[in-house]
């Protein structure tokens, strides 16, 4: 129903037809799994196995490209002074690693259920500069004027509707010369019988459903979209899980998955 | 459809105080607590003392004695022979300092030889250039630990506190919680054992404990030895009721660890000091267990195999055969402690970590045992700074899982090794005495091979 309601008001923003990034049956998928989110050896094993590729990945990038506004950010807190924010955040698995090194993480996701998960759970752990909403990107967007050092989609891209739509707002709320993550899917064949039959139906890894392989972007794909909003492609590396160690490791191919870090041009 | 609200918002602004399942005040919480406070438990506080990515974190060591302090007028007798990793930790410690000011033993060549044939390898180079081990009174490094942990502020040490009670948490959001003795209780993220072989940390993990009495005690003294050349050979003689070695600690005075069945042990224990060392000279220097069969064709063999030794490039130490020194008298009394092999299956559960003899323990023929201990140190320390570093909690499961498998695939080679060796060199069955001995003989020839073991067993 919602999306016959987006195809029938107009749009307004640039060149896309529709103006939600909300893929309605997703979010259910993924509040269905509430509680599982934070069972470290549960079907969202791999997820937070992600976490020792990806946090550092992040990290490592938001301070290369500036400095942070903390004199002398110790080494314990490597990330503090930086804005970030994690869209699409789930649970606040990546949320709470980014909040642990220091940042201050809002974390954003279109189902209450998981942001319920989340703050019940960083509120557990005491974790002091995280924050959740349930809202979309485009309304987030919309409605806040905070400018982020650093905005992560991981993870995110290749479950929404209008991913175009989805990295022009990502985009726009970065302060300028900030920086924009995204790790997703590569739609290629090697993705197809990796992620799609190896992780989902054959290892089990993952749960059943859990990815549409025609909604994964290629890398010509997402390098356009940055282009049109001005992002500068900075890094770009590809990575593979191994299902039997529940590993994440880096790969020279992008073929399967792939980071990149994007700059937003001054 | 469920609609959602936009505006919702869960901000989490919580000021100093920490939310936990005891509801304890924030000074009973510590993020890492370490239960025994030996050598490995003060080790493993330094060593994440010391680590920058953990400066903000509160650390606490619960030690159930008191404060020692340190007796130099005489040789203590409970020494270790560290090997190479274990002095760069205590280097990278800054506790080998206050051991060098002080005092230890260098050894640069070890001959171990067979009682039933005087088959032996020799470890180290043949012009002494190079220290292989180094032996160090057990209270000296835990007083040279003890002294850099003073000055570490975030880490704490409790004296005189024993732990009555440990409750691990059942999912990852709570915590551990340690009571004490006078009912007070602490909560941490991830709680350390160090608490030797009886472990009440492990026993709480209900892990399953594979061990094995030897039914054997090694019985320790500090000798004056014969003058004679620098000492700085370590000696260990296999008898078949055990090894005798006899560690350096300097040119008049060596350590003896002396394992053997637990009767015999304890009339050691009894004998007047001039019987004592008349028992140990004998032990080093009869030939009463002496195979005649065994012994020629392990002597031919030797000879054989000098022969062929002749283009050895670096001047190998086992090409010349020593006679051990005498002992002359004991210093002090001579005492025993029990030997057994303990091994762990888990070193790990929910929040909590196995190290040193609370997860294996050896026989001390092959000198390991506090040089396993330190390793988990370095490895555990490693382990908690990855998953800080990658902004995870401390105590997950899915970085202390790395530590038991990493440590494991070491630790279990070197204790099926010494296992292997005391059952080995436990029989007088001349077949295995003669496949023993001539072994021993064609290894000893191997320079190649034996680096690989005193390297492997370096770290």
């Amino acid at each position: 129903m919602l999306e016959r309601l987006t195809t029938i008001v107009p749009h307004l923003s640039r060149n896309v037809s529709l103006k939600s990034t909300v893929n309605v049956s997703e979010v259910q998928k993924f509040s269905g799994m509430a509680s599982e989110w934070w069972d470290v050896n549960g079907p969202l094993k791999a997820i937070h196995s992600l976490n020792k590729l990806r946090t550092p990945f992040f990290e490592q990038g938001i301070r290369s490209r500036q400095k942070s506004t903390v004199a002398n950010a110790r080494q314990a807190f490597p990330l503090a002074g930086f804005k970030v924010l994690d869209v699409g955040c789930g649970a606040g698995i990546l949320t709470e690693s980014l909040g642990r090194l220091g940042a201050e993480v809002t974390g954003i996701d279109p189902s209450e259920e998981n942001i319920e998960v989340a703050y019940r759970h960083a509120k557990r752990i005491n974790l002091r500069n995280v924050a959740y909403e349930a809202n979309t990107i485009e309304h987030f967007q919309t409605c806040n004027s905070t400018l982020f050092d650093a905005v992560i989609a991981s993870e995110v891209v290749e479950h929404v509707d209008n991913p175009e739509l989805f990295i022009e707002k990502c985009s726009e709320s970065l302060k300028p010369g900030g920086s924009l993550f995204i790790t997703t899917q590569n739609r290629t064949a090697a993705s197809w019988a990796l992620v799609i039959c190896g992780a989902e139906y054959i290892m089990n890894v993952v749960p059943r459903g859990t990815h549409d392989w025609n909604k994964f972007i290629t890398l010509d794909e997402m390098t356009s979209i940055l282009d049109k909003n001005n992002c500068q492609l900075r890094q770009l590396r590809g990575y593979t899980y191994n299902p039997f160690l529940n590993h994440w490791d880096w790969i020279k191919s992008t073929d399967i998955n792939y980071a990149l870090h994007a700059t937003k041009t001054v | 459809m469920k609609g959602f609200s936009l505006l919702s918002k869960y901000s989490n602004t919580i000021h100093n105080w920490r939310l936990n399942y005891s509801t304890a005040s924030r000074s009973s919480h510590y993020d890492i607590i370490i239960s025994g406070g030996g050598m490995v438990g003060f080790a493993m506080a330094c060593r994440l003392g010391r680590s920058d990515c953990l400066a903000n974190k509160r650390i606490l060591l619960l030690e159930s004695s008191n404060k020692k302090q340190l007796k130099l007028d005489s040789y203590n007798h409970r020494v270790s022979a560290l090997n190479p990793g274990s002095k760069s930790l205590l280097e990278s410690l800054g506790a080998w300092q206050h051991i060098e000011k002080t005092r230890f033993g260098s050894v640069k060549k070890m001959q171990v030889w067979d009682a039933c044939s005087d088959a032996a390898v020799t470890f180290g180079k043949a012009d002494l250039s190079e220290d292989i081990a180094w032996i160090v009174e057990n209270d000296l490094v835990q007083d040279s630990l003890m002294k850099e942990l003073d000055k570490i502020e975030q880490v704490e040490v409790q004296y005189k506190t024993k732990v009555t009670n440990y409750r691990l948490p059942q999912n990852a959001d709570e915590l551990v919680q340690v009571t004490l003795e006078d009912g007070s209780c602490l909560t941490t993220d991830l709680i350390i054992g160090a608490d030797g072989f009886n472990s009440g940390l492990r026993q709480t993990i209900k892990t399953q404990y594979i061990s094995y009495d030897y039914n054997q005690m090694a019985v320790v003294a500090t000798l004056r030895i014969s003058e004679g050349d620098e000492n700085v050979t370590a000696w260990q003689r296999f008898l078949p009721t055990g090894p005798i070695a006899l560690l350096p600690l300097n040119n008049e005075f060596s350590s003896l660890v002396w394992s053997t069945d637990k009767i015999t042990a304890k009339s050691l224990l009894d004998l007047p000091p001039d019987v004592f060392t008349d028992r140990i000279n004998q032990a080093l220097w009869n030939n009463d267990d002496r195979n005649p069969m065994v012994q020629n064709v392990s002597e031919r063999i030797f000879q054989m195999l000098k022969v062929c030794r002749v283009n050895s490039l670096e001047g190998n130490a086992s090409d010349i055969r020593q006679l051990p020194p005498s002992v002359v008298e004991i210093k002090g009394r001579q005492a025993a402690f029990p030997l057994g092999l303990g091994h762990a299956v888990d070193y790990i559960s929910n929040k909590a970590a196995l190290i040193g003899d609370a997860a294996h323990r050896v026989h001390p023929l092959a000198g390991q045992g506090v040089n396993l201990g330190f390793g988990d140190v370095i490895a555990l320390n490693d382990t908690v700074c990855e998953a800080v570093n990658n902004g995870a909690d401390h105590g997950s499961s899915l970085y202390l899982k790395q530590y038991q498998s990493n440590r494991q695939l070491h630790n279990l080679p070197v204790m099926a090794s010494v296992h292997g060796l005391h059952l080995l060199y436990g029989t007088t069955w001349t077949p295995l005495v003669m496949l023993r001995s001539i072994g021993l003989n064609v290894f000893d020839s191997l320079s190649s091979v034996k680096s690989f073991i005193t390297q492997r067993a370096s770290v």
